[in-house]
């Protein structure tokens, strides 16, 4: 009898245990390194110009440099400031003093360990006068830096290596944005001894502290790269990265040599779109990035001077036929700069500004009815796809009913398009800006104050500078919003552009390809060193 | 019976276990389900709540982002929360219903959902909660959607929604109710065990008592219950011990009085069977209930086969011997028969018969009972003897008579044989003249007498009185009365009424009383006669009493016997005319004599009723 | 022994009986007669007869009584039974008792002469 109550005191101990078991076992699957090593091959739609990031301007360079260098912090695929270099920070409350703690044994490609020494270098740089580095407009605000840029100063007061592993940047006013730029693309480290070693031919052999190390590139066809495996983070899974160089190349080429197996990734061309986000063979990624494709008008040369003109040209282009039948609703359209799902977005009211009665109108009021006396002008575009073509044609065909004629001319060799659009040569032009960073800052300042080296408009409003400097210092978010939102009014106003669509991320991946993380930022801040291969 | 020793036991065991077992089952069925259902309302309470928590935080922190189209933080924001346990996705609308963050579809921000579930969800207005169907496995998810409101204005200027997936939810309350079960299950098969246990506990104790209760029944008396359980079964065992010292000394004692009884019934039996008479009892139902040898032998009948049979049925209905018993019982008292004739094929059986109401200590009517002796033998006997009697009276008589006649006779043959002799005789021929006719008188007078007792003469009755006639008769036999010193002593009531009768005979009855009494006197004495008339109804009484030698019982018992003559008396056929005279009158005649002491002669006359 | 009379005793309760004997022998004998027996044996003890005819059927002493007294007494005296009672036993009895003979009534004259005779001469 005793026993059996034994048994039973012993059995409702187990099932004691049992009520408190805690569900779950570990579900996901990570593949040791062990498993998946492999070569990822990329297309990139035109040739970088440099993989230096302080001089890199556009996506395609960055793309690449985001695989080679590290910052003192990052964005994760929501664009949460994340460390990156630096384990910590921390900002004085007057907003003014950012002191960043370095992780310990994060060393270059070249083998040495990174200081934050390293940091007040690379800073430093890309405030060098003579770098001209596209990413020093971020940077001015740091203390000291316009001394150092208008070399009355050798050094930037406010970049301090207060330690081996701790630097001090202070600032010279409150900047809200100016963590996330130090996540920017350019805000990399890069050493020292290399930079002076290779000068100038730095971006042609880049060195830095990357998940991938720089192997070869064959100019206009290839870049290649490695892994690295003292990475900091961790040993990426992949062995190699090969960056195809297509140039403008239509879309449908590299979609072809992507279902060949030839690449790990594609573009997918507007019309297959459909198709292939349908596809059960392939992975099919779309995502809305923070971008904004417009046509540029060059507030400085011939007719486009007159904001009548440039308003015109507004009402003259049939944004929603064009979204419809050529974009195929595949972006979103928007006559706004702040592009949909940055902070500062304001909806639009109402149609897209199609008014050609408005335009004529405008024209008349401009001293031009009907165009008569309007010398055509001419329109650059680096793409030359079919798309692009088809597009470009409707906005002619649309614009000369009203009166305006376009010449469009097409450059597709990037650094030469940039070349002309940095000269501020071109009086209208197509372009799209990426964000680097989720601020309006970023689109609002980078493309429209006087003093950035991408106001291609050559856009001047003192009202609309002051308003965006103070921006900057605003460090109340929904007041900075609101300012910004007015600021875009202001300029959009002016009418310096024609504001288009914001684009759509949309890849198509082999179907063993795993870990791709696509944040607002787009396709070239996809990290690589996240991705790995099921095979 | 056939005792087996743990059945009741048993029984009430798994009576007991059956009981508690099915009040533990229900109560524990019972608190099971209602815990159970307080358990998911909770938990579908929290999970709401929490879902709720969620999205109402998520709105907090994303007012700002909102009111500023800040998709980046929107969704920084949603990714934030997704990770949240059982979010499964996190939808932030715009201003404008537009997907500003999606979970894990970027591709659907900026687009505007036509499903109806988001559709209600940014047109509500307040918080609303949508259980859906989510993804191809179809979990059940609860959508929470908050619109989001800032102080200052009435316009809505987002939602926020989180798709709750209630698998967790769900998982736990399964966890839950499984816990319960097992937790029930457990508490059932350990309350079972512990009814199993107590009730052995208990039962045990009482399966000892029934145990020794049917060892005890079965005449076991040694056995002594044991426990020790401190409750009332204890001191039921207690009590049961001492029941059981009791009924042991009662046993005993009840053997003694048993063994006396069967001691008794034996000499009952004995004496019933090795009765003379025959006995039979009934009890209220006129059953049969004893029946012994004798009644048996009597009435030819078997006791093992009558014997709870109505009487009524073995004797029948008209049965003497019935009707009495029935009688018995009616009038509750006994009843009598000296004779009885039960009359048979082979002839009549005589019996007598007595009865008796049988009753219990205290009065109470149990029955009947017959005593019946059968006296056929006794009776023929009596016959015989009667015969032989009337035989020896004859002869008596016969004796008597020859005795009488031949003293005369003699006489008359001896004058007679000298008559030839003494012829010439003067003295003798005057001694012949008057002794031989007196002699033939003599017997001429005794042949008369006997005529006259056997006659059956109806003399002419009249009115007599009775002293004058004693009278007479006294002054008749006076002379010899003084001769013989006797004295007459007058006791008659000279107020008694008449009597009808013959005067003739009666005074010779009456004188025939009186010689009787002289007879008796030879040395002297007293005779006294009285009369008297007690009661009206009463006849009248005469006495006549002499002292003198008196007679013995055989001769007073055959006085009235003709010619009956001792040697202490001689009357011949005098008293038995008397009897005869008086009995003739419808009166009695005894007598009442003592050896040496006197006689007394009682007479009663029956007296004219006017 | 000698007689000093021819007494005769003549015992019977009849007097029929009695006047007969006076007849039959009274004229040759002394006859004494009575009707009891008590008389009769003062008689035979005052004035002794030597033959007593008894009768047994008698009030009182009856005849076999007397004869018994008489055998008790040893009296010298014969004793004749006469009786209406024929009956060997108590014609046996009688005679053990001593009686000499044992007459029937009705009596024989003869018989009773032929004893009268034998015994008193």
């Amino acid at each position: 009898m005793t026993f059996k109550v034994f048994i039973f005191v012993f059995a409702f101990l187990f099932c004691f245990t049992l009520l408190f078991e805690r569900g779950g076992f570990s579900t996901e699957d990570k593949p040791g390194i062990e498993k998946s090593r492999g070569t990822y091959r990329r297309p990139l739609e035109f040739n970088p110009k440099t993989l230096d990031p302080a001089l890199s301007v556009d996506i395609h360079a960055v793309t690449v440099i985001q695989q080679l260098f590290d910052g003192l912090v990052q964005f994760d695929k929501d664009l949460n400031v994340i460390p990156a270099v630096a384990r910590s920070w921390k900002v004085s409350p007057d907003g003014l003093t950012y002191t960043f703690y370095l992780k310990e044994g994060v060393k270059f490609h070249n083998g040495r360990e990174v200081t934050s020494t390293d940091f007040v270098y690379s800073f430093t740089r890309i405030l060098d006068p003579d770098i001209k580095s596209s990413s020093s407009d971020f940077f001015t605000r740091i203390l000291g830096a316009k001394e150092f840029m208008e070399r009355k100063a050798k050094e930037v007061k406010g970049l301090i290596a207060q330690d081996k592993l701790t630097l001090k940047i202070t600032l010279s006013e409150p900047y809200a944005p100016f963590i996330s730029i130090l996540a920017m693309k350019g805000a990399k480290v890069v050493p020292k001894e290399e930079v002076e070693k290779l000068e100038p031919t730095f971006g042609q052999s880049p060195v830095g502290t990357g998940p991938f190390k720089f192997v070869s590139m064959k100019e206009g066809e290839e870049i290649v790269l490695e892994a690295n495996p003292d990475y900091f983070e961790g040993r990426p899974y992949l062995d190699k990265v090969i960056f195809k160089i297509f140039h403008g190349g239509p879309r449908e080429e590299i979609l072809i040599l992507f279902k060949n197996g030839e690449l790990e990734d594609s573009f997918i061309p507007f019309r297959d779109v459909e198709e292939i986000s349908k596809s059960k063979q392939y992975i099919f990624l779309q995502k809305p990035i923070l971008s904004l494709r417009f046509y540029g008008l060059n507030t400085q040369i011939g007719p486009l001077k007159i904001e009548k003109i440039r308003k015109a040209i507004n009402s003259s282009v049939p944004k929603e036929l064009i979204g419809r039948d050529i974009l195929k609703r595949m972006a979103h359209l928007t006559d706004r700069i702040i592009p949909l799902g940055m902070p500062g977005y304001t909806p639009i009211k109402g149609s897209f500004g199609y008014q050609p009665q408005k335009a004529k109108q405008l024209l008349r009021e401009a001293g031009y009815p009907e165009g008569k006396g309007l010398p055509p002008i001419e329109f650059w575009s680096a793409a030359k796809a079919e798309l692009a073509v088809k597009e470009l044609e409707m906005v002619k065909t649309y614009l000369s009913e009203t009166g305006i004629k376009l010449n469009i001319k097409y450059e597709t060799q990037w650094p030469k398009f940039q070349e002309i659009l940095s000269s501020k040569r071109a009086p209208m032009f197509m372009y799209a800006w990426y964000a680097d960073f989720p601020d309006p800052d970023n689109f609002l300042w980078t493309l429209f104050h006087s003093k950035s080296r991408y106001n291609y408009t050559n856009y001047h409003n003192p009202e609309v500078d002051r308003l965006l400097d103070r921006a900057r210092a605003e460090r109340d978010y929904l007041k900075r919003m609101e300012m910004y939102r007015k600021i875009e009014e202001m300029i959009l106003d002016d009418a310096p552009i024609v504001p288009m669509v914001n684009h759509l991320f949309q890849m198509v991946y082999q179907p063993y390809v795993r870990g791709v993380e696509v944040s607002a930022l787009g396709g070239p801040y996809i990290p690589m060193k996240k991705i790995w291969l099921k095979k | 019976m056939d005792f087996r020793k743990d059945s009741r036991s048993i029984r009430l065991r798994t009576r007991l276990i059956f009981y508690s077992t099915i009040i533990l089952l229900l109560v524990m069925a019972l608190v099971i389900i209602l815990v159970e259902k307080r358990q998911s309302e909770t938990i579908h309470e929290e999970a709401r709540k929490r879902g709720i928590t969620i999205a109402g935080h998520l709105a907090a922190v994303s007012t700002n982002a909102l009111l500023t189209y800040n998709y980046i933080v929107l969704k920084q924001n949603a990714e934030r929360v997704v990770l949240e346990k059982d979010v499964l996705y996190v939808i932030i609308h715009d201003k404008e219903d537009k997907v500003a963050a999606y979970s894990q579809h970027d591709e659907k921000q900026g687009m505007i959902l036509t499903d109806e579930v988001s559709q209600k969800a940014t047109r509500a207005r307040a918080p609303l909660i949508q259980p859906i169907l989510y993804g191809e496995k179809e979990v059940r998810v609860l959508d929470i959607s908050i619109p989001v409101y800032i102080k200052e204005s009435q316009e809505k200027w987002g939602t926020i929604r989180i798709g709750l997936s209630l698998e967790g939810m769900s998982s736990q309350i399964l966890k839950t109710r499984l816990n319960l079960l097992f937790l029930g299950g457990f508490a059932i098969a350990l309350g079972i065990l512990g009814s199993i246990f107590f009730a052995r506990r208990i039962t045990q104790p009482i399966s000892n008592l029934v145990g020794t209760t049917i060892a005890a029944a079965k005449g076991d008396l040694d056995q002594v219950i044991d426990i020790h359980t401190g409750d009332e079964i204890e001191e039921l065992g207690k009590n049961f011990n001492h029941m059981i010292q009791q009924i042991r000394l009662h046993q005993t004692e009840l053997e003694n009085r048993l063994r006396e009884i069967t001691s008794l019934k034996a000499y009952t039996d004995n004496v019933l069977s090795s009765m003379t008479n025959g006995l039979i009892t009934i009890d209220l139902e006129e059953k049969i209930v004893t029946l012994n040898e004798m009644a048996e032998r009597i009435l030819g009948k078997r006791s093992g086969k009558i014997v709870g049979l109505p009487l009524e049925r073995v004797l029948s209905e008209d049965h003497p011997l019935y009707r009495m018993m029935i009688e018995t019982l009616s009038r509750e008292e006994g009843v009598f028969r000296s004779e009885m004739e039960l009359k048979k094929d082979e002839g009549s059986l005589w019996l007598t018969v007595g009865t008796s109401l049988l009753t219990d200590g205290k009065g109470k009517k149990l029955g009947a009972l017959v005593l019946f002796q059968d006296i056929t033998g006794i009776k023929a006997l009596e016959e015989k003897l009667r015969q032989a009697d009337r035989l020896a009276a004859l002869g008596t008589l016969s004796a008597g008579l020859a005795h009488e006649v031949k003293n005369p006779l003699s006489a008359i043959k001896t004058f007679v044989q000298l008559l030839p002799r003494k012829l010439e005789n003067p003295s003798f021929m005057e001694k012949f003249n008057s002794t031989v006719p007196r002699e033939i008188d003599r017997i001429n007078q005794l042949v008369e007498d006997l005529l006259e007792l056997t006659r059956r003469r109806v003399h002419p009755f009249v009115a007599l009185d009775v002293n004058y006639l004693i009278l007479q008769v006294i002054d008749l036999h006076g002379e010899e009365m003084e001769k013989k010193q006797i004295r007459f002593e007058d006791h008659l009531d000279r107020t008694i009424p008449p009597v009808e009768g013959n005067s003739e005979t009666l005074y010779r009855a009456f004188s025939n009383l009186a010689i009787n009494a002289i007879q008796a006197m030879p040395e002297g004495g007293s005779l006294i006669i009285s009369s008297k008339h007690d009661s009206p109804s009463s006849g009248l009484q005469i006495i006549f009493r002499d002292t003198g030698v008196g007679m013995d019982e055989e001769t007073s018992k055959n006085l009235f016997n003709p010619f009956f003559t001792t040697k202490d008396r001689g009357v011949g056929l005098g008293m038995a005319l008397t009897h005869k005279i008086i009995e003739d009158h419808r009166g009695t005649i005894e007598v009442m004599s003592e050896k040496g002491a006197g006689t007394t002669f009682v007479l009663m006359l029956p007296v004219i009723k006017s | 022994m000698e007689h000093l009379s021819k007494r005769i005793l003549v015992v019977d309760d009849d007097q029929g009986i009695l006047d007969s004997f006076e007849v039959l022998l009274g004229d040759r004998y002394n006859l004494v007669m009575t009707d009891n027996g008590y008389e009769a044996l003062r008689i035979i003890e005052t004035k002794p007869p030597r033959l007593v005819f008894l009768d047994i059927k008698m009030p009182g002493l009856d005849g076999m009584d007397v004869l018994k007294k008489l055998r008790k007494d040893q009296k010298q005296v014969e004793v004749v039974i006469i009786t209406a009672t024929q009956r060997d036993e108590i014609e046996r009895e009688a005679k053990s008792l001593g009686a000499i003979d044992f007459l029937t009534k009705p009596l024989n004259i003869v018989e009773v002469e032929r004893i009268a005779s034998q015994i008193l001469s």
